[in-house]
């Protein structure tokens, strides 16, 4: 595997790490308001800022799951048929 | 070994990440204080004078006991405090004629509107001067709510159904899409709140239709409105085995079979504090009531 590819796979996982943890700190934050809606965790300036950044890594890495995951396509699709002409060849 | 472990590192890491999250999430949601809301806009209109003709004293002051009621009396006031136990219902319920409204005021801990500082009923009635005090609506543990006290305006987001006492004496209660912050303004709001839910619907009669995460019996400070300068405050008391508290369709039971036209709940639970000349006069379900941001209270005298 290419240092690139390595570092692109290693930022993928922080951010993974990321998303799973903003998903539990909002789903928590979305109970403590059903059970005390007066003190309004959800609807208050700091939980909307969190929720951006959440939606911002959560697009990211899509984004990057994405793109790797057709690049890894591609890869295999170019190996098979190298593949294949080697075998033509024999 | 070491890559068993991994996962398990991981997911303890993750973990860890999450608890620091939701502590510094605390610190700057409700712990940190804010800074003082230096430049309030005063909303229009003078506070009104109301006429309810032998209802109050030429100039002296009366106060005395029968049983269980407390009454009191001067130029400006008339005060009956009344202590009710029955059906495993527990409740102290003070019901006032105001000869002028801006005796009716609102206090904050520390004396200006902050958020994330809090104090005892107890200490800011006196600090106030209160003849009668009651616990608020808490704003200052939030950061977003419509707060509207004395007259001036310190934040207009409204975050929940909102109450608002208007300087003509009218006090309406305004589900969360009725309410808009800018009519209440230049109709001369003189008091608003932002908690709830509120408990009438517009005819007055009681309303059933609450979330039921929040129905539930527990320690009320429930206000009413009669009409313009007649008001209410009832601290429900509960949590306790004699008093479990009152939901709040039985809340608004009360609020009806009393005959206000409007009625609102404010913070309960332990915030849930009334006093009377520097007495608590309810059963807060923690002794001495907690630390909150802010009272509704009578004042010992006009103008003070």
């Amino acid at each position: 595997m290419s240092v690139n590819k390595r570092r692109v796979k290693l930022w993928l996982s922080v951010l993974a790490h990321l998303v799973a943890v903003l998903s539990v700190m909002m789903l928590t934050l979305f109970i403590l308001d059903r059970v005390n809606e007066a003190m309004a965790f959800l609807n208050n300036e700091i939980t909307k800022w969190i929720l951006a950044v959440y939606a911002l890594l959560a697009a990211i890495l899509a984004a990057g799951v994405i793109v790797l995951y057709e690049k890894g396509l591609k890869e295999d699709r170019s190996g098979s048929e190298d593949k294949g002409e080697r075998h033509d060849q024999e | 070994m070491k890559e068993k472990l991994r996962p398990f590192l991981l997911v303890l890491a993750d973990l860890a990440l999450l608890g620091a999250s939701l502590v510094v999430f605390a610190l700057f949601h409700h712990v940190l204080p804010g800074t003082a809301v230096e430049r309030q806009e005063t909303t229009p209109g003078e506070t009104a004078v109301f006429s309810f003709p032998g209802r109050f004293t030429d100039g002296g002051v009366e106060e005395r006991w029968d049983g269980d009621i407390y009454h009191y009396r001067d130029a400006g006031l008339d005060l009956t405090v009344t202590f009710y136990e029955k059906d495993g219902a527990s409740y102290t319920l003070a019901d006032f004629y105001l000869k002028d409204l801006s005796r009716f005021r609102t206090a904050f801990a520390g004396g200006e509107f902050v958020t994330g500082v809090s104090d005892s009923v107890l200490h800011m009635a006196s600090e106030n001067g209160a003849l009668l005090a009651a616990s608020g609506d808490y704003c200052g543990v939030r950061k977003s709510g419509v707060v509207i006290r004395d007259g001036r305006v310190y934040r207009r987001d409204k975050t929940h159904e909102v109450c608002v006492l208007y300087r003509d004496g009218v006090m309406e209660t305004y589900r969360f899409a009725d309410f808009h912050v800018d009519d209440a303004v230049a109709r001369g709001a003189w008091q608003a709140w932002d908690f709830g839910p509120c408990l009438l619907l517009p005819d007055g009669s009681a309303r059933t239709d609450f979330h039921p995460g929040i129905a539930g019996p527990n320690p009320r400070m429930l206000l009413g409105y009669f009409e313009p300068g007649h008001y209410c405050l009832a601290a429900v008391n509960g949590r306790q085995s004699a008093s479990p508290g009152l939901t709040l369709p039985e809340c608004a039971a009360l609020m009806e079979g009393l005959g206000c036209r409007a009625a609102y709940n404010l913070d309960g639970g332990h915030s849930a504090v009334m006093t009377l000349s520097g007495q608590i006069v309810n059963k807060p379900s923690k002794a001495g009531g907690r630390d909150i941001s802010d009272i509704l209270y009578l004042a010992k005298e006009a103008g003070a």
